[in-house]
């Protein structure tokens, strides 16, 4: 089994087919006027418009856009302070503890975390009375929690190999910390504090586990208004959603293709 | 020893030491630089000399002592409020400016009218000879440029002192030559104190006018090149700098030219000059191009030893021969091409000033 | 940063992020190992409060193991956790034989198609996780995709159940997890020097041979790493059992939401949470180990 040889270049092959298989049933079937899946009942959008109009798929929709944009900052922030602290700050108290916390729960898995928060939001409740109930607040805390470690790893990766010496010579040359900072690591950083962001957005936007746990009356997200649809039955409306959001993410991926070519030289 | 300096010093450093943990990197350090001096840091790696460097531009803080930049005591003053500015040795080249960018950062943040910035940042690249690659990025340039550009953003700001860590070490060889002449050069121009940190020997005596030899955080002499080279502190100053023949040997009374020192192995004492007691441990130390090989070596005071040829190494100009005494110990001796082969029998000679006694 | 950013500074850069995980990750945790030893009760919360403080002076300790010993005796959470391993397993092995070919595929690819092929793996994992679940009810249900092209082409004549078995389950595991497979393995071949293959060749090993005695050992690591990704999340997962493992398929994840959900018991929710957990101590130390390993040495 070499690298090159018919067998593994074939499975490759699977593999793709494997990974993209659903992704084009759903676009096939997003347009079949027939509600079967095993039939076609001739092109029609008649899904889209339906979906269009349902409130329940919009609200909820507009729901997980602001949770995700909200969410996705407040993870940028703590990430990146976070990636900051291991890799420039060297040593501080209780560092083996905060790797370990910033780690952790990227692996924990979704029943965990959404359990645990859950029961902190109502213990909180009872003691000092905030949150008052739960809903976008607690989603987006929750939210921000689990991302903020994807946002500290990816930021990390991008500032272990940033110079530090370039702050230093910045700070030499004249600029004050804050501002040398901002004058020259930033601007470095910025294509991992995007994907960071985009990384956030991106996983409170799909999360269903930890928002059906922490969301309460009122508050339905997309993914927990796809499931409770999923489990009434067919619901077509859902092809339809599914293939705008790939079509949204394709059209996303093919920009920042570009962008990434122009800059890269 | 000349550590002090007379006249009103520009950098003065005092008793400063700095550990990390339980490694102390400086430890006591005591040194004056003259304004104008091309002044370097000289030792192996490890041995505290960038550690004292980043102390000077304020990346680091002294855990004891007192650093005097232009008169003022340095302490508590962050590395933006120094009137000092560090060559590092990766370039540290902001990526996302270009040329005229990075040479213009520093006069931004004094907030210069942008006219003067300008006009200065385009003198600066002439001296330097980058005038046409203002428009490009650092990923653009090759080394030598790049650190061309490094230079340049520093002395644009007219500091006191300007820092050098490393500044060759990442060009090749006959690029290194030539920059060498041109820091020399640029810094004359100039007329700015220049503190270089280098661990390569040669580099530092062809550049500088004082060198401060370190190991193991502390200096162990400080002086002009020809100083150093000639009459080394001690053993490790001595084969650190140049190469060097050491003779380990009792010392017997005085001598004609210094000191008498009996070595095992050798049928007369040698003669060098120096100051030790009767009967201490000495090392008598002979440059390899004080000696001189052949049948017709002068008479008068001196040292002779015969040997013979084990090895040569040809190096153009001149060629290491490497002879062999009776008592098996090898001496490096280095001479013009010579009609000598390997195998031949040959005698050396050195006046007796020629080498040097360290305690 | 030296010297030069004020202590004050760094200790706020650190504290933020520190302080926010502690409020929200550590205390949430501590708070389950709590609950997890409460005793249930109807009410709002439904459990009693750990510490008893109405009798006046020291406060009294309402704590049992009970729930735990709950987990032992029922038949449910046995099977749940038994299934949960084994689903979380196999998926982990068939992960392992398809992501594997994969990874060096990609390896061997001319320099410049790397980044194209890793992007192409990545990709689905952008678009909605739930959905393309989802979409997989379609395929593997007893009226859907799969079987009616079976059925079509004469393969069979009664049309598998795939769908709310575990076997569906295992092909959403694997399924979604794919990329996490691919991307450490892929990591590693990719550092591996070539030129140990080279010199495996000019002492004689036929490219069979080369692959085992050179390439598999030194992709360990990154099998380890790999598997581990995948087998963790695995074994909590609760959407892939739930849409596709129907009634039958019992698994932790899913154990937990209905134990709290429908039971309302969040007591033994919590003990539920807490011997996952247990479950998963020594992989995720593994991984712990694996991965400051490669932070060292590479």
């Amino acid at each position: 089994m070499t690298r090159r040889s018919p067998f593994v270049v074939g499975m490759l092959a699977f593999g793709y087919a494997f990974l993209y298989l659903p992704i084009a049933l759903l676009m096939v079937w997003s347009f079949n006027d027939s509600r079967l899946v095993s039939v076609w009942g001739g092109f029609s959008t008649r899904w889209y418009a339906q979906l269009a109009h349902d409130t329940r798929f919009l609200d909820a929709a507009w729901l997980s856009l602001r949770v995700a944009a909200a969410s996705a900052s407040l993870a940028l922030v703590l990430g990146t302070c976070a990636a900051l602290a291991l890799v420039r700050v060297r040593r501080f108290r209780g560092r083996t503890l905060f790797a370990l916390l910033i780690a952790a729960p990227l692996v924990m898995p979704d029943v965990i975390m959404g359990l645990a928060l859950l029961l902190m939001f109502v213990a909180l409740e009872q003691a000092i009375g905030w949150p008052d109930g739960r809903g976008f607040l607690t989603i987006t805390l929750a939210h921000a929690t689990i991302a903020l470690c994807y946002v500290t790893v990816v930021v990390r990766a991008r500032l272990a190999q940033t110079d530090p010496s370039l702050e230093e010579a910045a700070q030499d040359l004249g600029a004050p910390p804050a501002k040398a900072f901002v004058l020259v690591t930033l601007p470095l950083l910025a294509p991992a504090l995007a994907a960071g962001w985009l990384l956030a957005f991106t996983l409170s936007l799909d999360d269903v586990v930890v928002a059906q746990f922490v969301s309460g009356p009122g508050a339905t997200t997309l993914p927990i208004q796809v499931m409770s649809s999923v489990r009434l039955g067919v619901s077509p409306e859902i092809n339809a959603l599914g293939t705008v959001i790939i079509l949204v993410v394709g059209a996303g991926i093919a920009v920042a293709w570009r962008l990434l070519e122009r800059r890269g030289r | 020893m000349s550590r002090v300096v007379a006249a009103d010093p520009v950098i003065r450093i005092e008793g400063v030491a700095k550990g990390f943990g339980a490694v102390a990197a400086v430890a006591g350090i005591d040194l004056d630089i003259a304004e104008g001096e091309f002044f370097s840091l000289l030792g192996p790696s490890g041995c505290g000399k960038t550690t004292l460097l980043r102390m000077l531009a304020g990346l680091e803080t002294p855990s004891a002592g007192r650093i005097r930049i232009g008169g003022a005591d340095m302490a508590g003053v962050p590395p933006h409020a120094r009137p000092v500015n560090m060559m590092f040795q990766s370039y540290a080249l902001f990526p996302h400016l270009t040329v005229e960018g990075n040479v213009a950062f520093g006069l931004r943040q004094e907030g210069l009218p942008k006219l003067e910035i300008r006009r200065r940042v385009a003198a600066m690249l002439d001296l330097v000879q980058l005038g046409e690659l203002a428009g490009r990025r650092p990923q653009q340039l090759s080394g030598g440029q790049r650190q061309r550009v490094a230079l340049a953003r520093c002395l644009v700001k007219q500091p006191r002192v300007v820092l050098l860590d490393e500044p060759l070490a990442a060009l090749d060889k006959k690029l290194r030559r030539q920059t060498q002449f041109e820091l020399v050069r640029i810094q004359n121009q100039v007329g700015i104190t220049f503190v270089m940190v280098t661990h390569d020997q040669e580099e530092a005596m062809a550049m500088s006018t004082r060198i401060a030899v370190m190991d193991r955080g502390r200096i162990l002499q400080v002086g002009s090149p020809q100083e150093i080279y000639r009459r080394p502190a001690d053993r490790f100053v001595a084969d650190f700098i140049g190469d060097a023949n050491f003779f380990d040997g009792i010392v017997g009374g005085p001598g004609e030219g210094g000191l008498a020192v009996s070595v095992e192995g050798l049928a007369a004492p040698l003669l060098a000059p120096g100051d030790a007691p009767a009967g201490s441990r000495v090392t008598v130390m002979v440059r390899p191009e004080a000696i001189r090989m052949g049948e017709d070596a002068a008479d008068g005071a001196g040292n002779r030893l015969e040997g013979i040829v084990a090895g040569i190494a040809y190096h153009g100009d001149a060629s290491l021969f490497q002879v062999a005494l009776a008592s098996g110990r090898m001496v490096k001796v280095s001479a013009a091409a010579h009609d000598l082969g390997r195998g031949d029998a040959v005698r050396l000679w050195w006046p007796a000033a020629g080498g040097w006694v360290l305690r | 940063m030296g010297a030069a950013v004020s202590a004050w500074g760094r200790r706020a850069l650190v504290a933020l992020p520190f302080g926010w995980l502690a409020a929200f990750f550590l205390a949430p945790f501590l708070i389950v190992v709590a609950i997890s030893l409460a005793e249930p009760r109807i009410g709002v919360p439904p459990y009693l409060p750990l510490l008893d403080w109405s009798g006046g002076g020291w406060p009294r300790l309402q704590a049992s193991f009970a729930n735990f010993a709950l987990l032992f005796d029922d038949a449910f959470y046995v099977e749940a956790y038994v299934q949960s391993l084994a689903i979380a397993g196999l998926s982990t092995l068939l992960c392992l034989l398809i992501g594997y070919p994969m990874a060096l595929a990609i390896a061997g690819a001319p320099e410049r198609r790397r980044s194209l092929l890793l992007m192409l793996v990545i990709l689905p994992f952008w678009t909605s996780f739930l959905i393309r679940v989802y979409a997989w009810m379609g395929i593997l249900k007893d009226e859907g995709l799969l079987n009616g092209l079976l059925l079509w082409l004469g393969v069979i004549d009664q049309p598998l159940v795939i769908l709310n078995t575990g076997i569906a389950v295992i092909i959403g595991i694997v399924y979604s997890y794919l990329p996490f497979m691919v991307l450490p393995l892929y990591a590693t071949l990719e550092r591996h020097d070539r030129t140990l293959l080279e010199a495996a060749a000019d002492l004689g090993a036929r490219p069979w041979r080369a692959f085992l005695a050179v390439t598999l050992p030194l992709s360990l690591p990154g099998i380890a790493a790999g598997s581990l990704l995948v087998f963790i999340p695995a074994v909590g997962e609760y959407v892939i059992p739930d849409l596709l493992g129907g009634g039958d398929t019992n698994m932790l994840g899913k154990a937990l939401w209905e134990v709290f959900s429908q039971s309302r018991d969040w007591p033994t929710a919590a003990a539920l949470a807490v011997a996952l957990l247990a479950a998963l101590v020594l992989p995720l130390a593994l991984l712990q180990r694996i991965f400051r390993r490669t932070e060292e040495g590479g």
